[in-house]
């Protein structure tokens, strides 16, 4: 007990050595002295997976899953609190535009903009005490994903497949999709920074639907399966033959071995991604669009053991409803939410939900006070909100995590995260023990010092267990 | 850059330096003059410290100004003396600490934490750190602050930086005599005695062909022609070792492949990283750093020089007259931040990991952790940075120069800004610094830093740089840690061969000397393949007994299959260019475009550095990522056929496919095969291909023009006329546009088009199933214009008009409309003008999901294959001496060097 840490780590790197035999870790990697194989679980845990729907852009919480009556009773007047500093100038108080309504036996209200969602809502458990540091897309991004807001570090889907490894040599472990381009920050959002390159995650734009466009050099239209497996042949044997005088470097066979897996991954990832397979009621149940789609490869994806899935509704920001937010979010929203009850009816069905966690949100939320008119951004427009850092609202469903409740709690307008107050670093080391990881004890040693998702900070929200 | 072999660095914890305490910081009893159980230092680190703050600090520490209860908890000695009820610590007992009372909510008026009793786990650890005696490092100063061994305290930063090593100058050893005549150098003799004294027999030398091709990997990053292997391994000249030596060490391709290594220390990218509302993100003259680099090294520009114009090149070359201000790069180029403070970290950084081998930046927000580094270095060379700045008009968009008004700066108290501490004043590090009081003075001091780097006074200069070298050469590290060469790093298993080989280096400078000599040593040329025996042994072959077998990096593979398909391009220096396009790009990796915001896959997939920080080695995974590109990659593809055909060329029948498969052994491992491998692979040649299914390019399945359209009658169309034109990224039926009656305005885009002027002449977007399948059509319509009489749009298929709407002024969304369709049959969506030809543009899309009899699915879609002329890619199906020349690049022979 005393050097856990050191003595996990020390048998680990045991196993490995004893030919573990997973290609990646027979080649032991090191920097400074470090493996990066998997890190042992400290904790028993049910979430295998996780599922990140990313609302980036920042959607509302008081018009999803925060309604405040005060919103009613304050609209258009001065709000009876201070309006807090945000990004821009904000005036009086907005009301949501949209109707709520209890769901479920929990009774969780929730918008109609999200009604397939509210469905499920006896799973979901709702954290409305979020807050994060800056009112900015660009560092809370960072910080949603990395825990970092301006210096480099491993997103948490990299954090993840470093810890708990690949279930599926076949597929990455960490994979992120966003249709039509990228987000804001691009490939910061799912880098690997200091971690080895197999932890960044493998990119998708779901803009293209064709298993080649999706997945570099899947295929190959010069050499059919027949001959590449004869090539294969000629190869095995050409390099046993290299291997049979140099019999103490186990780097040989695992690469030796790659090229197999690559050939079988030909087939595997194609069949992965390759929602035709899936039966028409199924895609129906998902409903349209690119993120339907996501969602449904996603589902395809964990069930093939890939760890982390991060999902973005767009490139760009298509949360970030500065004006025009009724039509807005209820367009963004008709984007996402029959995918995402689908989503986690099919996890249920499968009975991949208690393995898998979902994490929804954006980077932060927005002002329940309605943002300023600006030339040339909302120039004659007052029907937006500005950015909101200080509370805002994630959910998360499945792997382990109580449904049917909400923590924490913002003020009367929905501005300020108030009771149980969650920071995103919270989040993080919550997400960590869901998965069987001390956030910090997940750590990473580089350039002289252990790295963790949470930095220094983090506390585990223990409401969220069930 | 580096391969490192060893995990030691793990058990730092089990390693930590044994610490010295006074008696009046000593707890329960412990004799003075006896250390503090590291062990058990550590688990109050791991465990119990961050569990106190947690839980305990709020209302218990000197900083928060709260001590509830007469209780503070942030001193061991506070700790220990207890509260207002007497003693809560009974170490060695916890069944007798009211601690454990208290957090096991036993007490029934007196429960802690108050807010929610700590978890079994917690409870458990504070009880097993009590029972194993208390131990707390936690020290208590004057001030009130909280200070520990282990991250605040004084104790271990006024430790003797003497009593590290690394700290101490390198010296010359004297070397036992010569044991074998086979030896010259004391390196040798040192790594041969302790060997010995191990018990562990060394390999010998390495064979000719073995070494040729081992060198001009080290040293060029090339394989060597088989002309070159023979050469040099029939020669029977006594020097012609030294002499291919020396050859490679003149080659061009040296300064690339020492330069590149060198880029991983400087972080080197080609791009600022991400800029704020798409700004131009290029690193302007980026590749002027880099050639500098490649330069140095070709010249064997001595290192010392070498840092000072890294650091200081405005003032040994204010003007670039001799092109030195490039080199100022390594401080620059690093990634755009937004908070300046955040660049100066990145430069700190940079300068004292990769020049002194220190983690120097681990000292931002509070003393370093283990090293005699306090925060107060820090923001001495953060004053040195900020001082310094980019000119509006210098010789180089690299340069930096002194601020007119040098300032030093404040230690930043938990490295936040709002937190100010006393100033600083600019000068080096504590731990290297003589004279206590000596500040820098000669503007922005970095200068003078660079002075106290460059310098044979320096301990860590030299052993850092050639630590570096040994390892890109040797293939293990000397000294594990390359970039931190702190009290945690342990000297190398043989401390003699890096004083040494610094100390010499240190007289000169010179890297091609030290190269050299590495090369030349026994140790180099020692046999890559062992014994059982020795493996068990020593399995991280420190004792340098048997040579590191290496694989690629990036660089060196990427460049050898272009050197063997005869396609490299050996042109020097220049715009980076891009080698993630379909054909290969011919110039050296080193060349290649760094963006380090979007770094492309393919360098993450073969390990590249990361560009985002110095980095002190390289990674060397196998991920299947890797196969696919060699085996599917459309470079790959056109690297085997231009294998293949350097063969071909040169052969002839009869016994054609004997000499090829010689000639191709040759071309690409460099040896000849043996009869076996002849057998099988000319067997392979003889086996009979299956063509790969060609893929369809989606944009050639559709065709644009104009149609005759007899809506009333049938469903054909008749007299389909091809587009000839393409401007402006649409078709249209003349160069003019518009053009005459009937087809004035018509045209067809992307999203839509306008319709001819005549009622019975429509366009015609015509798609041609390449196979017998069965379409799901779904499109969107839209007129816009509220005049006229609208556009009436159709869908034809086999003769069949299977949908048909006129809208105005609306919108429509049509479908799906399920459409069988066999090979070659066509597929046209037909717009017409309707009675009138005015106000007739339109837009129109339609996506196509089509599903073959065996279930294979695709999507055609108007817009994303909707394409102006374009040359079909002809794709040539790979034959098998080509497939052959692609498996030998992949083998492990080609990837691997002996």
């Amino acid at each position: 007990m005393l050097n856990y840490r050191t003595s996990a780590r020390r048998n680990f790197l045991k196993t490995c050595g004893a030919g573990f035999g997973s290609v990646a870790l027979t080649d032991l990697l090191a920097q400074e002295g470090v493996s990066t194989g998997e890190v042992p679980l400290q904790y028993p845990a049910k979430a295998k997976h996780v599922i990140h729907l990313f609302m980036n852009g920042g959607p509302s919480q008081v018009d999803t899953f925060d309604p405040k009556s005060a919103l009613e009773k304050h609209h258009g007047k001065t709000a009876p609190t201070r309006n807090l500093r945000t990004e821009r100038p904000t005036g009086n108080v907005l009301k949501s535009p949209y109707k709520f309504q209890r769901y479920g036996e929990c009774g969780l209200p929730v918008s109609e903009i999200f009604s397939h969602t509210a469905a499920h809502m006896d799973d979901i458990c709702v954290i409305r005490s979020m807050h994060a540091d800056v009112p900015n897309h660009e560092p809370s991004l960072m910080l949603m994903n990395t825990g970092e807001s301006r210096l480099v570090r491993p997103s948490m889907g990299s954090w993840v497949s470093y810890g708990l490894g690949s279930a599926n040599e076949n597929l990455p472990s960490f994979v992120t999709m966003c249709p039509g381009g990228y987000p804001i920050k691009e490939s910061q959002n799912w880098q690997n920074a200091f971690l080895p390159g197999k932890y960044q995650a493998t990119y998708i734009n779901t803009g293209a639907k064709q298993v080649e466009e999706l997945i570099d050099h899947i295929r190959n239209n010069r050499v059919s399966q027949h001959d590449q497996r004869q090539q294969l042949d000629l190869l095995q044997n050409l390099n046993r033959e290299h291997a049979s005088t140099r019999e103490d470097d186990k780097r040989l066979e695992s690469r030796l071995d790659s090229f197999e897996l690559a050939y079988r991954m030909q087939s595997e990832a194609s069949t992965a991604f390759d929602i035709q397979r899936e039966s028409v009621a199924t895609r129906k149940m998902y409903g349209k669009g690119a993120f339907a789609r996501q969602a449904l490869i996603a589902r395809r994806l964990v069930e093939r053991g890939v760890r982390f899935v991060q999902l973005y509704t767009g490139s760009g920001q298509p949360w970030d409803s500065h004006d025009d937010l009724a039509e807005a979010h209820r367009n963004v929203a008709r984007g996402v939410d029959q995918a995402i009850g689908a989503l986690l009816s099919d996890l249920k069905r499968t009975g991949m939900l208690d393995s898998t966690l979902v994490l929804w949100g954006g980077e932060f939320g927005r002002t329940p006070v309605v943002e300023m008119p600006k030339e040339g951004s909302n120039q004659g427009k007052m029907n937006g909100r500005d950015h909101n850092h200080y509370g805002f609202t994630c959910w998360m469903a499945g792997g382990g995590v109580k449904g049917g409740q909400a923590i924490g709690a913002t003020d009367e307008l929905g501005f300020q995260a108030v009771e149980n107050r969650v920071h995103v670093h919270d989040l993080h080391a919550t997400m960590l023990r869901l998965l069987g990881y001390d956030h910090e004890r997940l750590t990473y040693r580089y350039a002289g010092r252990d790295f963790r998702l949470t930095d220094v900070h983090g506390k585990i929200i223990e409401q969220v267990f069930t | 850059m580096i391969v490192l072999p060893d995990h030691k660095a793990f058990f730092f914890l089990l390693l930590l330096p044994a610490f010295v305490v006074s008696p009046s910081d000593t707890l329960s009893g412990q004799n003075p003059a006896t250390q503090l159980n590291p062990d058990k230092v550590a688990f109050f680190e791991t465990h119990i410290r961050p569990l106190l703050i947690k839980n305990c600090y709020e209302c218990h520490s000197r900083t928060s100004g709260e001590s509830e209860g007469g209780l503070l908890m942030d001193s061991a000695a506070a700790l220990l003396k207890g509260g207002n009820r007497g003693a809560v610590l009974n170490p060695g007992k916890p069944q007798q600490s009211l601690l454990m009372k208290v957090v096991n909510y036993r007490e029934r008026n007196l429960q802690m934490p108050p807010d929610g009793k700590l978890s079994d786990r917690d409870i458990e650890l504070l009880r097993q750190w009590i029972e194993s005696g208390a131990i707390d490092p936690r020290l208590e100063k004057p001030d009130g602050s909280e200070h520990s061994v282990d991250s605040d305290d004084n104790s271990h930063l006024d430790r003797d930086p003497s009593t590290h090593w690394a700290f101490n100058l390198p010296v010359l050893h004297a070397a036992a005599a010569l044991p074998h005549a086979d030896i010259e150098d004391p390196i040798d003799v040192f790594a041969a005695s302790a060997a010995k004294q191990a018990g562990i027999t060394t390999s010998p030398r390495a064979d000719r062909k073995t070494l040729a091709r081992r060198l001009y990997f080290d040293l060029t990053g090339l394989p060597p022609s088989h002309d070159t292997i023979e050469k040099f391994s029939t020669s029977t000249r006594p020097d012609a070792y030294q002499r291919l030596v020396n050859h490679l060490l003149a080659s061009p391709t040296f300064g690339e492949r020492f330069g590149r290594h060198w880029l991983d220390v400087a972080r080197y990218a080609d791009t600022v990283g991400y800029a704020l509302g798409g700004k131009e993100r290029r690193l302007t003259g980026s590749e002027r750093y880099r050639d500098w680099t490649i330069r140095a090294f070709s010249e064997d520009m001595p290192y010392d020089e070498m840092i000072r114009h890294q650091l200081s090149a405005d003032r040994t070359d204010p003007r670039n007259e001799r092109g030195n201000l490039e080199a100022m790069g390594f401080l620059t180029l690093g990634r755009q931040f937004l908070n300046p403070l955040d660049t100066i970290d990145d430069r700190i950084d940079v300068i004292t990991r990769g020049l002194l081998g220190l983690t120097v930046a681990c000292a931002r927000c509070h003393d370093h952790k283990f090293d005699p580094i306090p925060t107060e270095d820090y923001y001495a060379l953060g004053g040195i940075i900020a001082s310094s700045q980019r000119p509006k008009d210098g010789a180089s968009p690299l340069m930096l120069t002194d601020k007119p008004n040098p300032v030093d700066s404040p230690v930043l108290i938990r490295g936040q800004i709002s937190n100010r501490g006393e100033i600083v004043p600019r000068r080096f590090l504590t731990a290297l610094r003589d004279d206590p009081e000596s500040r820098f003075t000669d503007g922005s001091g970095r200068k003078e830093l660079a002075e106290r780097i460059a310098t044979a006074d320096n301990p860590l200069t030299a052993r850092v740089m050639v630590n570096r070298v040994w390892t890109t050469l040797v293939g293990r590290p000397l000294v594990t840690n390359p970039s931190d060469f702190g009290f945690r790093t342990e000297p190398p298993a043989v401390p003699e061969i890096l004083d040494d080989l610094a100390k010499e280096f240190s007289t000169q400078w010179s890297l091609k000397k030290l190269v050299r000599r590495i090369v030349l040593s026994k140790i180099y040329q020692q046999r890559a393949s062992t014994t059982q025996e020795a493996l068990k042994d020593d399995p991280d072959n420190q004792f340098l007994a048997r040579g590191n077998r290496k694989r690629r990096d990036f660089e060196s593979l990427r460049d050898s299959i272009l050197a063997v398909s005869e396609t490299l391009d050996l042109a020097q220096g220049g715009s980076p260019v891009t080698i993630t396009l379909d054909t290969p790009t011919p110039r050296r990796t080193i060349y290649a475009m760094i963006d380090r915001q979007n770094l492309p896959a393919l360098f993450r997939t073969f390990d590249f550095a990361s560009p985002d920080a110095h980095s002190p080695g390289r990674y060397f995974t196998t991920v299947p990522q890797q196969a696919l590109f060699l085996m599917n990659s459309p470079q790959m593809m056109a690297i085997a056929k231009a294998t293949a055909s350097v063969v071909r060329r040169q052969t002839a029948p009869p016994n054609e496919s004997r000499s090829q498969v010689e000639l191709l052994f040759l071309q690409v491992l460099g040896r000849k095969p043996a009869q076996h491998e002849l057998d099988t692979t000319t067997a392979f040649l003889k086996q009979p291909t299956k063509r790969p299914t060609p893929d369809t390019d989606a944009r050639s399945l559709w065709a644009y023009g104009v149609g005759k359209v007899s809506l009333k009658q049938s469903g054909a169309i008749s007299d389909f006329h091809p587009f000839q034109f393409f401007q402006d990224g649409r078709w249209q039926a003349a160069e003019e546009f518009p053009t005459d009656f009937p087809l004035g305005h018509t045209y067809l885009g992307k999203r839509g088009g306008h319709t001819p002027s005549e009622p019975t002449l429509g366009t015609v977007r015509r798609y041609t199933a390449p196979r017998n399948e069965t379409v799901n059509l779904q499109g969107k319509i839209s007129h816009s214009s509220d005049q006229g009489d609208g556009v009436v749009f159709s869908i034809h298929a086999s003769g069949k008009i299977i949908y048909q709407t006129t809208q105005l002024h609306a919108k429509q969304t049509h479908g799906p409309h399920i459409i069988p369709l066999r090979a070659g049959e066509t597929l046209d969506l037909v717009a017409t003008p309707g009675r009138s030809s005015s106000f007739d543009s339109f837009e129109w899309t339609a996506t196509l999901q089509t599903t073959t009899p065996s279930g294979r699915s695709y999507e055609r879609d108007t817009q994303n294959h909707f394409s102006g002329p374009f040359t079909k890619d002809k794709i040539q199906p790979l034959d098998r001496l080509e497939q052959l020349a692609q498996i030998l690049i992949l083998s492990n022979e080609f990837a691997f060097i002996d």
